[in-house]
């Protein structure tokens, strides 16, 4: 308690100058964080490095009209008058803003400068007035500040719709009749008079920090404007008070510390936010990854076990998904640990869960493969890898869609059935044709598509699904059929892709 | 206010960027017709639309709203911008946005009270993204967003509704609602206008048209100024080519 004591409030109760500093800081903080966030949506943080590179020379010219009362003044017409002057330029010519800006604020910055040197005011300490002198306020630069800082407050407060809309859509904003334009200059007054505001406490060059890294720091932690607003008066409030106690324990300057202790925040922000972040972007991709894995791996295992009844294993997986055999054992630990696959190392069976879970996926993805085939043109061979390229990114809505469009929806384009609603899953019973006796006639029901060259073969020579076939003759690593009327030969390897559903034995002939 | 009198432009000269864009233009667009701005790229569709809402100075020339000068009826008028105009990483959620289309209707002070939350969820549900009210808008689909938009314009209960290339990438099932609900405004007497670069299909998705390229070529009902003639005009040859080789203002006999 006693250290706590001694950290924080002692200082407030030895030193009436920490008393002013920690007021001052207070206002500057939470107006220039919430001005900040405007800047930071609109992409235009470097506004604020432009005005307040402007007011020096409004200072200057300040104390020579009217020494230290006018150095406010001067400081806040120089403000707006460099905002209204850069927007000029950029309305104006082919010059964009950002060069608008950076020629503006250097030729003020040094006109303050060439000023300093030849009229060598002495009520102006030039480091003090680029990089503050919070310990030197008094009483009525406080009230100075906190008047400027209520009105800025205030003002947004009121124009809250406007500057939202402004920020957000300013042509659909103009074209209604919102007032843009004069919401744009009333939004460099504001940021003018937080600059003047500002200056004590972390002076010209510091301020800049001030407003762009508290809204930079709360654009990744919100979704709102207003949630920004309050986030980021938070952050600048923490910073520089922090940074204030910071410099008085440390004895570092305290502009420098605040700025420092802003800059703190958004890095932390930068890494661990919830969403936004460094790390929490890389857990999402991996999670999204890895969902997709599972879900093919699911898709493989209950359509080839259960419903073609096929010996399925993890090797197996692994060639047909074209993943490492490490990645794949991964999904299927997460897949069993869901109970969609029976426990078991070598051949793979899933669930009755797995099953139902795998119907929609398997649905899914045959619908897109009959909506590319039918609707949109494309080849038999490619139709595996277009579905598994585009299948994890779809919505619910769009499948519907799509099978609101096909001519033929009860069979994908290589005659696998799709399933519609829940337990339509069922195992198929089709002979592949590597397995039938010479003479043997029937319809081709299905194609395997795990191998496109194979596929794209097949289809070439009319072995297409609902073509009859007939098979004139066997032998040893070759298989003769007939198929509309003209007769091809297939090695084992091909037959085995081909199923049929024989519908009549004719004698051998 | 005479809903009658439509949207008129007469001899618009606009330029951008010290090029002249579009000169000696003159047109109509008609309450409760589903009006298209069509024509080849660069032919000055959006900077059409943008100088007749006020957007962007004119050189020259006379636009006018329901018989008034635009600026007189500006809170009634819903502009959607092209997708690729906003900054969809900007921190909004799909029931603020919506929201912002009931901000030109009051006060800039006003704060959202129990009708406008009506109104957004009215128009949430009109264009299929109930549930989607408190999702970033930067997380959505394209479609998802173009349709946020659509919504926006229907809690502004405008009278006029502009839309540049809506259609632009957007998934099949946003495409199908969106002319549903662009027909049911056009149905309910409202003025609406789409830059559209699709010319498939118009003679049947659109009422009226207005074929530019550098200058109007026709504008008027599609019967009478989409005609093969009036499409090889702003097609097939450049604007200056087309000045010196066809008849002047073809199609306008079409209005």
């Amino acid at each position: 308690m006693d250290a706590l004591w001694a950290l924080l409030a002692a200082p407030l109760v030895d030193y009436g100058f920490m008393r002013h500093a920690l007021a001052v800081v207070v206002v500057v903080g939470i107006t220039s964080s919430v001005l900040s966030c405007l800047l930071v949506v609109r992409r235009q943080a470097l506004m604020g490095d432009a005005i307040s590179h402007s007011v020096l020379l409004g200072v200057v010219l300040g104390w020579m009209l009217g020494r230290h009362a006018g150095i406010f003044w001067g400081a806040l017409a120089s403000g707006i008058l460099s905002g209204i002057a850069i927007t000029y330029v950029e309305r104006n010519s082919r010059v964009k803003l950002d060069a608008a800006m950076g020629v503006f604020f250097t030729f003020a910055f040094a006109l303050g400068l060439a000023f300093i040197s030849v009229v060598r005011p002495t009520g102006i300490d030039l480091f003090h007035v680029l990089f503050g002198n919070v310990l030197g306020v008094g009483r009525e630069e406080l009230a100075l500040t906190a008047l400027c800082g209520a009105l800025v407050l205030g003002t947004l407060g009121v124009f809250y719709r406007g500057f939202h809309l402004w920020s957000f859509d300013e042509q659909m904003a103009r074209a209604a009749g919102v007032p843009t334009g004069l919401l744009h200059y009333l939004f460099t007054a504001l940021l003018s008079a937080t600059i003047v505001a500002s200056l004590q406490a972390v002076g010209l060059i510091l301020v800049i920090a001030m407003l762009v890294t508290p809204g930079a720091t709360a654009y990744l932690l919100s979704n709102r404007l207003g949630s920004m607003m309050a986030i980021a008066a938070a952050v600048g409030l923490l910073g520089s008070v922090g940074g204030l106690y910071g410099s008085y324990h440390l004895d570092v300057a305290s502009g420098p510390a605040m700025v420092i202790a802003v800059s703190v925040f958004f890095a932390a922000a930068f890494l661990f936010a919830p969403q936004q972040g460094v790390l929490a972007r890389a857990r999402a991709r991996r999670g999204q990854r890895r969902a997709s894995l599972d879900e093919d791996v699911l898709r493989a295992v209950v359509t080839l076990d259960w419903e073609f009844g096929k010996r399925v294993d993890a090797r197996l997986l692994s060639e047909r998904l074209a993943t490492s055999p490490r990645s794949v054992r991964g999904a299927l630990r997460r897949l069993r640990a869901r109970g969609l696959l029976l426990p078991g190392k070598e051949r793979l069976h899933s669930t009755p869960k797995g099953v139902e879970a795998a119907a929609p996926l398997v649905r899914r993805h045959r619908v897109i493969e009959s909506y590319l085939y039918q609707v949109e043109g494309y080849g038999m061979a490619d139709l595996h890898a277009a579905a598994e390229a585009r299948e994890h990114d779809i919505d619910p809505e769009t499948i519907e869609y799509m099978q609101g469009r096909l001519d033929d929806a009860a069979f994908d384009p290589h005659g696998h059935r799709i399933p519609h609603g829940d337990g339509d899953l069922r195992p198929v019973s089709a002979a592949p044709l590597a397995e039938l006796g010479a003479g043997v006639a029937g319809r081709i029901s299905m194609l395997d598509d795990d191998r496109s060259d194979i596929l794209l073969d097949l289809a070439e020579r009319g072995l297409l699904p609902k073509v009859p076939l007939r098979v004139v003759r066997r032998s040893e690593g070759s298989i003769r059929v007939s198929v509309g009327g003209r007769e091809t030969v297939l090695s084992p390897e091909q037959a085995r892709r081909v199923y049929v559903t024989p519908m009549s034995v004719a004698p051998a002939g | 206010m005479r809903l009658d009198e439509g949207f008129r432009f007469d001899r618009l000269r606009v330029s951008y960027g010290g090029r002249r864009v579009l000169d000696d233009t003159s047109g109509c667009f008609r309450a409760g017709r589903l009006s298209a701005i069509v024509g080849p790229n660069g032919a000055g569709k959006s900077t059409l639309v943008k100088a007749m809402l006020g957007l962007i100075p004119i050189d020259r020339g006379v636009v006018s709203l329901f018989g008034h000068p635009v600026r007189r009826h500006r809170h009634r008028i819903a502009y959607v911008s092209q997708r690729s105009d906003i900054d969809w990483s900007y921190p909004a959620t799909v029931a603020e946005v919506v929201g912002m289309g009931r901000y030109p209707l009051g006060r800039l002070w006003r704060r959202t009270n129990f009708r406008d939350r009506e109104r957004v969820a009215d128009a949430l549900r009109s264009v299929s993204l109930c549930g989607y009210e408190d999702r970033a808008i930067g997380a959505l689909s394209g479609g998802q967003q173009q349709r946020v938009f659509l919504a926006r314009a229907i809690a502004q209960e405008a009278a006029v509704v502009v839309l540049d290339e809506p259609f632009a990438a957007v998934d099949a099932v946003t495409e199908s609602l969106l002319w549903k609900v662009l027909r049911e405004m056009a149905q309910s007497e409202r003025l609406v206008i789409v830059v559209h670069h699709d010319l498939a299909a118009l003679r049947q998705r659109f009422d009226d048209v207005a074929i530019l390229s550098g200058r109007m070529i026709a504008c008027g009902s599609v019967e009478s100024a989409f005609t093969e003639r009036n499409i090889a005009i702003a097609y097939r040859r450049t604007p200056r080519e087309a000045d010196e080789g066809a008849p002047r203002r073809a199609g306008q006999g079409g209005r």
